[in-house]
């Protein structure tokens, strides 16, 4: 692969490898998938073995070391990587800002597959900035209403707790508010069908009047912005570690399938069209591996240089992943366009993930604006 | 730049057609969607109306109209984004080979039905081991008195669950070379021996009854061959002219609808410098294409030969509308990745576009022949 991994770093890969290997039933996740269901059965294993949010433990490794595991479990399975990558999605917010019991009731049981986590953050039609979920001070506590769309994990399968850190607008401005599933007044419905992530159903939420403590604030009132921008950079480089991991399970499939499909008497990659093809994945998918390594390693050494790296990482993974996916179905033929084939599937999460949480031009936008900084307009006229 | 002379009559035949299927079919995606299948009566419908092969003679039970009702009828199924009604194969593409190729007493017997939608048609070329190779086909048809006995399987075919008649390309296995092996035979739904897989799970397509044919010792009469024996593949090449026809106009109908729903979503106010720039680019695009295939049509129209023109056609719309679904979805973000949204369907719907009727590899392939490199 190329870059160069500590010995932990390594024996992460080796072992989420074989675990994904293992345990990812193609027959059991494609009728899942088709049913829209979260693959509780492999979470729990996945748990059980320690591969759920190693960044969060905060002994443990850092953004690197579960990109990597995300990488892992694509590779084998887009959409199942992606369910167990995002089981804790949010539970960052917990780590970063909670107390004590915050921590443990959230980060460790996320970690041990007796709770999910969604963020959160967005709302139909709007921006993260225009949040208008409302969080109004009520005696010592306060009272939260609004909306929120396609919240992950948004619906318990076996009995788990599901957290979700809610972003609002109090007087003193963003703040985040901790919620759980059976908090009074916390609807959830299930959002429609996906065009991929589907084994990761997530939710609509209503929140009507929750009344909630003083103690459920994460962090200081007004306070929520930084870390929802340090969350949605975590959130940016595993979604960069899935984008790999798809890119390079979509060429592992192309190079299997196009060696022995025969066609005009010859192995279809024989034909150099179809050759260079294979080439331009190869090249497509390593320099986007060495950018988002590098990223992701800046990130976890707290070095913020190059800015904006989340959003350089995702963008060239979710490129790469794109790219590969498509070119991928391309060598498959018709067969690549059937449920039975698989390749389909890492098409349409490869294009799912790459408009998750950002979408392209907002990251051009980050990337830019890390770079350009904030240039006024001249005195002359538009 | 109106390149295609559409007439009154014309814009009334698409108005009838925009209003029945927004009436009678655009209610029926979602559950043919789910049943991976369009009912039959639907076909029988579109065939009261006139709006199947609506250039077949009057005299076979067509309504006997100009090719470019068909480029409508292609044009607004793309617009309704169903795939269910396969009907550009069915009108433009299997019918022909029978008015083209067959007898007269096979054409009494099967154009009628074939106009009024009683008779749903699909051609069988591709097999599991012959999908851009199509000369490497296994199924044979094999001579015995006035019978002929076929056995082998096709597969990705369209129509497939539905149709009640195929139009099957199979080799004798008495003639060694592989291309001069192929005819072409009629086979009826329901003839013994001849069997109809369930329809395929894809990834879009969904309300098209995609499937496996199998033949196992399957005796059709002598007079149901096609054509002239050996002629398969001559007549397979000709009519796959007119199929990528299809394809090319489907594509750039396709990108010209993403966009639409695509500015319908976002609106036209306060938009940023980079999506507006985003929707001037594809808008350009996909304009050049529009002309160029209108050229196109126009000059198959006029009798010309347009081999390679036919084939760029097809190559650069369908990759138009794949790149263009995914640049409109980039711009729609999160909320553009629902399947509620309309964008969806059409983004996994048009990815098979640049493999079938010919590989986009294989149409590059018959450029360069036609440019002589």
């Amino acid at each position: 692969m190329g870059i160069e991994l500590d010995r932990a770093q390594g024996q992460i890969r080796r072992a989420a490898t074989e675990f994904a290997r293992g345990e990812f039933d193609r027959e059991e996740i494609r009728e899942l998938e088709k049913a829209g269901e979260f693959p509780a059965r492999i979470w729990k294993a996945a748990a059980e073995l320690g591969f759920l949010g190693l960044h969060l433990d905060e002994a443990g490794g850092g953004i690197l070391e579960s990109l990597i595991t995300a990488e892992a479990f694509c590779r084998e399975d887009s959409a199942c990587g992606m369910a167990l990558t995002l089981a804790g999605c949010g539970a960052e917010l917990v780590r970063a800002l909670g107390n004590p019991d915050q921590k443990a009731a959230v980060v460790e049981a996320v970690t041990l597959g007796a709770a999910r986590c969604g963020a959160a953050l967005f709302e139909p039609g709007r921006s993260l900035e225009d949040c208008h979920t409302r969080a109004r001070p009520d005696g010592s506590g306060w009272i939260i209403s609004g909306e929120k769309t396609q919240v992950a994990n948004g619906l318990s399968v076996a009995g788990e707790t599901l957290f979700f850190p809610v972003l609002c607008r109090a007087p003193e401005g963003p703040t985040l508010v901790l919620l759980d599933a059976r908090t009074p007044g916390v609807g959830l419905s299930p959002t429609v069908r996906r065009l991929g992530n589907n084994l990761s159903p997530s939710a609509e939420m209503v929140l009507e009047d929750v009344r909630v403590r003083a103690n459920q604030i994460l962090g200081k009132p007004g306070k929520a912005w930084k870390p929802v921008q340090a969350f949605l950079d975590q959130l940016q480089l595993l979604n960069a570690g899935m984008a790999l991991g798809m890119a390079q399970g979509a060429l592992d499939r192309a190079l299997a399938y196009g060696k022995q499909r025969q066609q005009f008497g010859r192995p279809v990659l024989a034909f150099e069209a179809l050759a260079h093809t294979l080439a331009e994945m190869e090249l497509r998918l390593g320099t986007a591996r060495s950018l988002v390594y590098d990223m992701a390693r800046a990130w976890d050494s707290r070095k913020k240089n190059p800015p904006a790296g989340a959003a350089l990482a995702m963008e060239a993974a979710c490129r790469a992943a794109e790219y590969c996916a498509d070119a991928a179905l391309q060598i498959h033929g018709g067969y690549g366009y059937m449920t039975e084939g698989e390749i389909e599937q890492f098409y349409r999460d490869a294009k799912w993930l790459k408009l998750h949480a950002t979408n392209p031009s907002q990251r051009l936008s980050a990337i830019a604006a890390a770079r350009v900084g904030t240039l006024k307009p001249g005195p002359g006229k538009e | 730049m109106e390149i295609l002379k559409y007439t009154d009559t014309h814009h009334r035949y698409r108005a009838r057609l925009k209003a029945w299927l927004r009436e009678r079919v655009v209610p029926q995606i979602e559950a043919c969607e789910e049943a991976h299948i369009t009912p039959k009566g639907m076909w029988e419908e579109m065939g009261t109306h006139g709006f199947l092969c609506p250039s077949l003679p009057r005299e076979y039970g067509g309504p006997g109209l100009d090719f470019l009702h068909s480029v409508i009828v292609w044009e607004e199924m793309c617009r309704i984004g169903f795939t269910g009604l396969a009907a550009g194969l069915h009108s433009d593409i299997v019918v022909p080979y029978i008015l083209s190729f067959g007898s007269e007493a096979q054409k009494q017997r099967h154009l009628p039905g074939c106009a009024a939608g009683t008779c749903i048609t699909a051609v069988a070329m591709t097999e599991p081991g012959a999908g851009s190779d199509v000369a490497a086909m296994e199924t044979t048809a094999e001579v015995s008195g006035d019978e002929i006995i076929l056995n082998g399987s096709k597969t990705f075919i369209s129509n497939g669950v539905n149709c009640d008649l195929v139009v099957l390309a199979a080799r004798d296995p008495a003639v060694a070379d592989r291309h001069q092996a192929v005819s072409l035979f009629l086979v009826e739904a329901g003839t013994p021996g001849f069997t109809k897989g369930s329809p395929f799970e894809k990834m879009g397509w969904k309300s098209q009854d995609t499937a496996e044919l199998f033949f196992k010792d399957c005796r059709i009469p002598a007079e149901n061959r096609l054509g002239e024996p050996g002629r398969g593949f001559a007549m397979l090449m000709e009519k796959l002219q007119q199929e990528r026809l299809v394809c090319a106009v489907g594509g750039v109908a396709n990108a010209e609808t993403m966009l639409a729903q695509t500015r319908d979503a976002l609106g036209d106010q306060n938009l940023s410098q980079a999506v507006r720039f985003a929707l001037v680019e594809m808008t350009t695009t996909v304009a050049m294409a529009r002309t160029f295939t209108d050229a196109v049509l126009a000059d198959h129209m006029a009798g010309k030969q347009v081999i390679g023109e036919t084939s760029m056609a097809k190559y650069w719309n369908t990759e138009l509308a794949k790149t263009t679904a995914s640049r409109c979805l980039d711009l729609l973000g999160m909320d553009g990745a629902l399947e509620s949204c309309p964008l969806v369907r059409q983004f996994r719907d048009v990815r098979v576009t640049s493999i079938f009727a010919g590989t986009n590899e294989i149409m590059k392939g018959i450029i360069a022949k036609t440019l002589g490199i």
